[in-house]
């Protein structure tokens, strides 16, 4: 079920009408991991058995984690853990790739092999739940959360909907202390929760779909070579487009958990005002983010252990980071690509240092256009459908293409920029508060009006319902 | 940059229902206000004819025991021009899906229906010699998956509060969405039409009405100054014997397929006649398939139509057109009798 369809809408009016109900705590949280079974089931019923199957799992080898007398057995379950989580995890989403790669090398090497076609399809949201289910068993290994005692949290904790296939990557000790009291949300939280969830819809629904998704699509989609123009409008088109799919639907999410009294963690901040990229990649999908600093980059030494072992840790670090999102070399670069800026970054810090100017009005806004180019050209491999199509992109937006044959048309370059530029305002005058703290300082009628706005935005932009980008990770 | 990571803990404070009630108040009076200028203005209700919309057709037109059940298979003329008001009154009631899509091929939804389903209804199916031509098997191939993969109630009942929502409001027409407004004013430089000249039943029949375009001709291709007929390639050999099998398939268990060349006039004719000669291509089609064929040039009452665009038929006309075919295919021996 997706946020921005009708059937949404009455299933999220059935839970909080549940939800505020005058049911036990318990009947509550029952109520809401069946909604959420539900909500999952909504795409393919059968794989609700995996998600049941990772929560037993887990829960029971958490279980023992704790309760193993030796050293070797706390280990040996945790490998156990992180053999199922990432095995079920490998089979979907990298089955048919590594197949395909094996089959490619084979043929390299002069054997003709051929596998049978695998046709597995992937489960909604599995790298999200399946991270989520893991940092918890991680958790208990290190020391740094009890087993939960009850089950019923921690399914609650696996499957709660709102966050369930695409984020934000919700940590267990962040959740599972909110099962213990009854969650009410007072009118405040409902207010804004409200807001967010309207917040949301209207980036994803008005401005992903509706203006920059059609001309990224004509751009990208296109079997023909793009024009110069088309190149760059379609990749700053499609830098809107992911942020406002993404941050939409976290933005929901948060709303809804909102709604229902919980608190999720914030998921973006602002990243179009990024200087640099350790800066973007503290404002891109935090929760993914600081997940993989916490649990492989720190894992594998983090920066302990001199500069040239930091730098294999970042590219490492951000090329399972970049494949994470996808079974296809195409994300890889795109990971790469980030691994790259970062040691870059680093190196440059370390060899120049902190030059004075950088931290002028003109040097942060120079450095924030390089960190937003850079994050662009990225972009291209993340979006493009084969390797061919981004180096045509890429290729036509440098001019070194003399073959031109799509174009864009006047109003889709001026809506573009023009929507790129108010959301790069924004993101810069927001960088250092927040979104509550702006959003205090308007008076509430004021907030009301924008919002009752944005709803009749949303209600004025027909069209087929599309997925957000990232179920498909 | 803030402490807390959590918006839960920095939900502004003060006047939360006021905000609220506000936004619910706003949103109201500026849809209430779209939709009467709209209406009063004369636009109309249009569902969007989207794949759920499709798939919803092909659902319902495979789950319907009627054996009189009838697809129609094709693209944008047989969707214009085929009316299912006088279907209705020719057949008593036969049930009747659309499943045609605007410019795609119906190949792969035949293929389908030959090859994955039971079906043994009625089709008529709206061809030219370019469905199946390059790729057109693949292009109504995105509805087949799915109905296959994704087809669910989770997605029925999206379709369906959403198809009673978009037939009940004219705001949720797509001409008039704020994407399309952008690009009419600054691209044309003038707001949409209102009402538009184009408009979908739930049942995805359209409706051209050409009066309301100032100059219909605007919409007419221009003339291929050169170009001969190219002889069919291997795609198309292989794109004809793929149809031939799913007819022969849907035929030998008692479904009865009508082929039909819609009427096209103008440079649409020349140009089609240029690139796919008649001769080269549907006489090859005729001849090879055991489908009832009608086309257009061969009933002269179906040639007397104006085409404002060459290419479909203004929706004045579609009534006087649709009992013209069913004569013809009730002559040819498809027949809706119980």
């Amino acid at each position: 079920m997706v946020f921005n369809s009708y059937t949404f809408v009455v299933f999220l009016a059935v839970v909080i009408g549940f939800h505020y109900s005058p049911f036990s705590w318990r009947a509550k949280k029952v109520m809401l991991i069946v909604a959420s079974y539900l909500f999952y089931a909504a795409w393919n019923p059968p794989f609700v058995l995996i998600l049941v199957f990772s929560t037993i799992v887990d829960w029971n080898l958490a279980q023992r984690i704790f309760h193993a007398t030796s050293e070797s057995r706390r280990k040996f379950y945790l490998i156990c853990s992180l053999s199922v989580n990432l095995g079920v995890l490998g089979f979907f989403k990298y089955g048919g790739f590594l197949l395909d790669n094996f089959e490619k090398t084979l043929h390299q090497a002069g054997v003709n092999y051929q596998a049978p076609a695998m046709d597995i399809i992937l489960p909604v949201g599995i790298s999200f739940y399946t991270f989520q289910t893991l940092s918890y068993s991680i958790d208990v290994y290190r020391r740094r959360l009890d087993p939960w005692h009850s089950f019923t949290d921690y399914a609650l904790f696996v499957t709660f909907f709102p966050q369930l296939v695409a984020g934000p990557i919700v940590r267990a000790r962040d959740f599972l202390y909110q099962t213990i009291e009854p969650k009410v949300a007072s009118m405040k939280h409902m207010s804004w929760g409200f807001s967010l969830i309207v917040l949301g819809l209207f980036q994803k629904i008005v401005l992903a779909d509706g203006l920059f998704a059609p001309v990224v699509e004509k751009v990208y989609d296109s079997t023909q070579v793009v024009s110069p123009l088309a190149a760059s409008i379609g990749t700053i088109a499609f830098a809107g487009q992911i942020f406002c799919d993404f941050a939409g639907y976290s933005t929901v999410a948060i709303g809804v958990a909102m709604c229902l009294g919980f608190a999720f963690p914030d998921n973006f901040r602002f990243p179009y005002a990024a200087i640099g990229f350790s800066d973007f990649w503290q404002r891109w999908h935090i929760s993914l983010s600081s997940w993989l600093r916490d649990y492989l980059y720190i894992g594998l030494g983090g920066n302990r252990h001199g500069t040239v072992r930091t730098y294999r840790n970042l590219m490492l670090t951000m090329l399972l980071g970049g494949l994470w999102h996808g079974a296809s070399w195409n994300f890889v670069v795109w990971g790469g690509l980030h691994g790259l800026y970062l040691v870059l970054e680093r190196a440059a810090v370390a060899l120049v240092g902190a030059w004075p100017g950088w931290k002028t009005f003109a040097g942060q806004i120079f450095l924030s256009f390089v960190t937003f180019f850079l994050v662009c050209l990225a972009w291209v491999f993340f979006r493009a459908p084969s390797f061919d199509k981004a180096f045509e992109i890429v290729a036509a937006g440098f001019f070194l293409n003399p073959v031109r044959e799509v174009y864009v048309s006047l109003a889709d370059s001026l809506t573009v920029l023009a929507l790129m530029a108010a959301l790069m305002i924004a993101h810069r005058l927001l960088r250092n508060t927040t979104l509550e703290d702006a959003a205090s300082r308007i008076p509430a009628s004021i907030r009301g009006i924008v919002l009752g706005i944005m709803l009749t935005l949303i209600a004025l932009s027909p069209g087929e319902d599309r997925a957000f980008i990232y179920f498909q990770f | 940059m803030p402490s807390s990571i959590f918006s839960f803990e920095r939900a502004p404070d003060g006047h939360a229902g006021r905000t609220l009630l506000c936004a619910v108040a706003v949103a109201a009076v500026l849809l209430v206000g779209v939709e009467s200028f709209l209406r009063s203005e004369g636009g109309a209700p249009s569902v969007p004819l989207s794949k759920s919309l499709m798939t919803a057709n092909l659902d319902g037109g495979l789950s319907n025991p009627d054996p009189r059940t009838t697809l129609i298979l094709g693209a944008s003329r047989i969707r214009t021009g085929f009316s299912s008001r006088v279907f209705a009154e020719h057949t008593r009631q036969a049930p009747l899906y659309y499943l045609a899509t605007a410019g795609e091929s119906p190949l792969a939804m035949l293929v389908f229906l030959a090859e994955k389903t039971k079906f043994s209804g009625k089709l008529i199916v709206s061809m030219n010699a370019n469905s199946l031509s390059g790729a057109s098997m693949n292009e109504q191939q995105y509805i087949v998956r799915y109905f296959e993969d994704e087809w669910n109630w989770n997605n029925r009942m999206n379709h369906i509060i959403g198809a009673r929502v978009s037939s009940s409001v004219v705001i949720r027409q797509e001409n008039y969405a704020i994407s399309n407004v952008l690009r009419s004013v600054i691209d044309l430089n003038k707001t949409p039409p209102i009402p538009y000249w184009r408009r979908n039943s739930p049942s995805g029949e359209t409706f051209y009405d050409f009066s309301l375009i100032d100059d219909g001709s605007v919409l007419v291709p221009p003339a291929l100054s050169t170009g001969a007929a190219e002889p069919a390639d291997t795609a198309w050999e292989q794109n004809l014997a793929h149809f031939n099998k799913a007819v022969s398939r849907l035929t030998a268990r008692g479904a009865q397929i009508a082929l039909v060349r819609f009427p096209t006039s103008g440079n649409w004719w020349l140009n089609d006649q240029r690139q796919w000669p008649r001769d080269s291509f549907w006489d090859r089609i005729a001849v090879s398939t055991g489908a009832i064929k009608i086309h257009f040039r061969d009933v002269p009452s179906m040639t007397r139509f104006t085409l404002p665009d060459s290419s479909h038929l203004d929706r004045r006309d579609r009534d006087a057109f649709t009992r013209i075919l069913l004569n013809e295919l009730d002559a040819a021996g498809m027949t809706w009798r119980k």
